[in-house]
């Protein structure tokens, strides 16, 4: 019952601090245009640059980059393959299109409460079996 | 006619297989609904379409441990270790497990977007 509550404070929280600690959504990225590098550009990077990462680590990373959970160097490699490889577009306009229906579906009422309800208590059950 | 069916099964197959797989290591980064509807729909804009109760719906379906994940990340838009955190699970797995909940969920919905008449399937012209 105390992991209960301690949940719906801690989802309290989380919503509150918003940009902080949670979610942010890496948007825009890819768009058309520019020589797309599909690939095979293993040469060794620059010293200081960043490295052309090849499509399919970009595409490995690619939740993690539109759930903004990526930084640094790590965000940038992505960032920077995605905004000139055309070949990667559609993917990355499926990924968010397909995210944004999940997000959209949050404020979704009692259907959406019901869920989380369900999801808070399976975790409280699972606590209490500990 | 025929091959169109025994085609989409095929696709069918491919997109199961990869939702067996459960070792958080061997993600598959492929996105098998995006290869089977991108002839008709390259953008995925049939999401768009989709309203809000199929979605909770096709969240529902979804095994335990990706159900929660999904829920924590996308409707509590938890980050993924604050999700590790509350689950008591490696990071590593939050990924792995959010991201074979999203493809399975990518198949549901794509399912859903076909019978709803949303998208057309055979691609072409």
């Amino acid at each position: 019952m105390s992991f209960f509550e301690s949940l719906r404070r801690f989802f309290a929280r989380t919503g509150q601090n918003g940009g902080s600690g949670g979610r942010t959504s890496s948007g825009g990225a890819a768009s058309s245009g520019g020589s797309a590098s599909s690939g095979s550009d293993d040469g060794a990077p620059d010293e200081g640059a960043v490295a052309m990462i090849s499509c399919e680590e970009a595409s490995a990373r690619l939740f993690e980059y539109l759930d903004g959970e990526l930084e640094g160097m790590a965000e940038e490699e992505v960032r920077l393959h995605l905004e000139a490889c055309e070949a990667c577009y559609p993917r990355v306009q499926f990924e968010k299109h397909f995210l944004e229906a999940l997000r959209r579906s949050k404020g979704g009422g009692r259907a959406s409460e019901s869920l989380r309800e369900r999801v808070i208590q399976s975790l409280a059950e699972d606590e209490s079996l500990d | 006619m025929f091959l169109r069916q025994q085609e989409r099964s095929h696709r069918h197959d491919a997109i199961l297989l990869e939702t067996v797989q459960d070792d958080p290591r061997a993600i598959s980064h492929e996105a098998p609904v995006f290869g089977v509807s991108r002839d008709q729909d390259p953008e995925g804009d049939f999401f768009s379409s989709i309203v809000d109760d199929q979605v909770f719906a096709a969240i529902d379906e979804l095994p335990d441990e990706y159900r929660l994940v999904v829920v924590l990340s996308d409707l509590e838009d938890l980050s993924y270790g604050e999700i590790a955190d509350v689950m008591e699970i490696p990071v590593g797995t939050v990924k792995s497990r959010l991201f074979r909940g999203r493809r399975q969920l990518q198949r549901r919905l794509y399912d859903y977007a076909l019978e709803m008449g949303y998208i057309s399937e055979g691609g072409g012209d």
